[in-house]
């Protein structure tokens, strides 16, 4: 089940608990055949963003080594268009809030989480970056053809000159 | 004798005056024909000596004899008259018995000297002691004391003076008509007849704890003290009334100020002493709320996988059946029973674990709500959500058992620590548990009125008698006996409510149940 999408999208997780990884890796291998990479650790998942192209990011709020936000605010700075979701527990939900403006969050999912809620925001949240990514080759096209409509304009007009 | 003694010749004939003569050349010598003329010469020239004739001394010596200063009186020619100092027969022998009738009036004038001059120091004497008595007299009457001269032996009132008056509101003219002891009462031991007894034998009065009534009423506190005077020719006790109605009404009020200071002390020792016993309890509540909370973030992940997983292997059995019941399965596993029972009890326990793992979440949530040690700070919070909390908390107390009606109504967030009120929900939610044998019914009820937002929390229990329900909110008062209830549960709860600024009513009746009404502001004055 792709959801219809045009390609095998790429999720990854990042969680300081191998459990939580585990359990949404499982599920996700279950219910969908998105490519689930799972670190233990931001710097990791950092690794992770640099060597591939990733789709939509699930990030733990606590972690050891850096907080979520910070994780994501990285992530946004490496691929810019990753969809960006935070887990996060319920002390930290107004921490959660704040980020959502300021990294620009898709969305914040409370530990803990229902599994269908987690696979509707997944979903939704690819079809954004599916559809930010089908309107940038559209765009892409679009000013392509522009290009070259005006090499044809320069052309013609070099020819009447 | 230094002057010339004077003589008087009392004579009707003249030869007698040249015999006197010749007996006392030296003395001043006058005669007088009659008593008449001599009567004048006697009053004029007082003299010394006397000298009659018999008719003349018949005629005027009983008059002389009456008075006892009258010079001596020598008859001549005579025979023994009663009255003379000397009776002779002519002026012949005259001169020894004039010289002893000289000497006789020097010392009669000596005496006469004497005895004016005790008359005149007795006169003086008599006069002081009128001014005495007068001054003392005064002295008594302005004295600022009630003063009452008392007969020693009869106790009878002699003399009262005006302060006595003043007190006893009875005129002096009625006083002296009686008896001391109508006057003032004696109060408690020994009696004034006691001391009276002692005060005659040793002449000095000092009787307390006596009160006068006066005439117009009351009551005056005196103590009287007396000493033995003479007066008026009797032994009479001068007695001093004090009043020391002031004195003692001073002394009440200082032993009742001391006795309130003694009182206030202990209540202000008691007070701290419980306020000290509810810090300790909610020093021990906060450690056990930090514990609670620290256990139930840690639960957190852990419950959370678990409850996911359930949902996993749940989803994954619905899978793996589909697959069972297909094309590509062989057919020795389609349709197998065996298989097929153990999928479906796999999928049974996996529900019934969810349900678990739910209810589990619940708990936490709720111990995670009830402790809030994320809200150190008063903020807006919505009470049903802490009443929700602590009864998925006090569920084990009430299951089964214990109906519990929520009848929330719509009531504004207040401002407040509710995991401080979460703590009072519980304390009463627990009591009434507590007072609810077997079946029964709890019911929570929400609703504001007017400024303020109420919460009742009734039971069906036993209620609480009415000696006990005025000592519910003391610290340390407990009905469950020892090692069940701290008896800080309801003080606790109480001083809680009071820093959010409500205050918590109680009604109870033995036999019906008991409601706790909590009255909390909509918003904290920023004056309180």
């Amino acid at each position: 089940m792709s959801g219809g999408f045009e390609r095998t999208p790429v999720i990854l997780v990042v969680d300081d608990e191998e459990m939580v990884l585990i359990s949404i890796k499982a599920f996700l291998m279950l219910e969908t055949d998105y490519e689930v990479i799972t670190c233990n650790g931001p710097a990791a998942g950092l690794e992770m963003v640099k060597q591939q192209t990733v789709d939509l990011v699930i990030s733990d709020y606590l972690m050891p080594e850096m907080d979520g936000i910070s994780f994501l605010m990285q992530v946004k700075t490496l691929q810019p268009h990753t969809i960006r979701i935070l887990l996060t527990g319920y002390a930290d939900k107004e921490n959660a809030i704040k980020a959502i403006n300021e990294v620009g969050l898709y969305q914040y999912i409370e530990k803990p989480w229902q599994n269908a809620d987690l696979a509707l925001v997944i979903h939704n949240g690819l079809e954004k970056r599916f559809l930010i990514e089908r309107l940038q080759a559209k765009i892409r096209e679009v000013q392509a053809a522009q290009d070259s409509l005006q090499d044809i304009q320069d052309q013609i007009i070099k020819a009447f000159m | 004798m230094p002057e010339a003694a004077k003589l008087l010749l009392v004579s009707s004939g003249a030869s007698a005056l040249e015999a006197v003569r010749q007996a006392a050349p030296q003395a001043s010598l006058r005669r007088a024909a009659d008593t008449e003329s001599a009567r004048r010469l006697y009053a004029e020239d007082a003299p010394d000596v006397l000298l009659l004739d018999p008719p003349a001394a018949a005629q005027w010596l009983p008059e002389l004899a009456e008075d006892s200063d009258a010079p001596p009186a020598i008859v001549l020619g005579a025979g023994p008259s009663p009255h003379a100092f000397a009776c002779l027969p002519d002026a012949a022998g005259l001169a020894p018995w004039l010289d002893a009738a000289l000497r006789f009036r020097a010392l009669q004038s000596e005496n006469m000297l004497i005895r004016r001059e005790s008359e005149r120091i007795h006169s003086g004497l008599l006069t002081s002691y009128g001014e005495a008595e007068e001054k003392y007299r005064a002295l008594i009457n302005d004295a600022s004391e009630a003063i009452f001269l008392v007969d020693l032996a009869s106790r009878a009132i002699l003399e009262a003076n005006r302060k006595a008056e003043e007190l006893s509101g009875l005129p002096k003219a009625q006083l002296t008509r009686r008896s001391l002891t109508d006057v003032i009462e004696s109060e408690g031991e020994p009696s004034l007849d006691q001391n009276w007894k002692r005060a005659q034998e040793t002449g000095s009065l000092l009787h307390a704890n006596a009160a006068i009534r006066p005439a117009g009423g009351g009551r005056i506190s005196v103590e009287v003290s007396g000493s033995r005077i003479s007066y008026a020719g009797h032994d009479v006790m001068q007695c001093i009334c004090h009043d020391v109605t002031d004195r003692q009404r001073l002394e009440a009020q200082l032993r009742h100020q001391a006795e309130e200071l003694e009182r206030q002390v202990e209540e202000r020792t008691r007070d701290l002493q419980r306020s000290n016993q509810t810090l300790v309890q909610q020093e021990k509540m906060a450690a056990l709320g930090a514990l609670v909370a620290g256990i139930a973030h840690d639960m957190h992940t852990p419950i959370g996988t678990i409850t996911s997983n359930s949902d996993i292997l749940a989803r994954a059995l619905v899978r793996l059946k589909d697959l069972i019941g297909g094309e590509c399965c062989p057919e020795s596993f389609r349709n197998n029973p065996d298989l097929m029972r153990v999928v479906n009890v796999v999928t049974d326990i996996s529900k019934v674990n969810q349900l678990a793992s739910d209810r589990i979440i619940a708990i936490v949530r709720s111990l995670r709500n009830f402790a809030r040690l994320d809200e150190a700070d008063v903020r807006s919070a919505d009470l049903h959500e802490g009443l929700d909390s602590t009864l998925t908390l006090v569920h084990h107390e009430l299951k089964n058992r214990i109906t519990v009606k929520k009848e929330y109504g719509d009531i504004p967030h207040v401002p407040c620590h509710l995991n401080q009120l979460n703590q009072v929900f519980m304390n009463m939610l627990v009591n009434a548990a507590h007072a609810i044998q077997g079946q029964g019914a709890l019911t929570i009820r929400t609703f504001r009125e007017g400024d303020a937002v109420k919460i009742q929390i009734g039971d069906t229990g036993a209620g609480i008698t009415p000696e006990n329900l005025s000592r519910i909110f003391d610290t340390g008062f407990t009905t469950k006996g020892a090692g069940v209830g701290t008896g800080l549960g309801l003080a606790i709860s109480q001083k809680i409510i009071q820093d959010h600024k409500g205050h918590i009513e109680v009604e109870s009746e033995v036999g019906k149940g008991t409601t706790f009404t909590i009255t909390l502001p909509v918003e904290w004055k920023t004056s309180s």
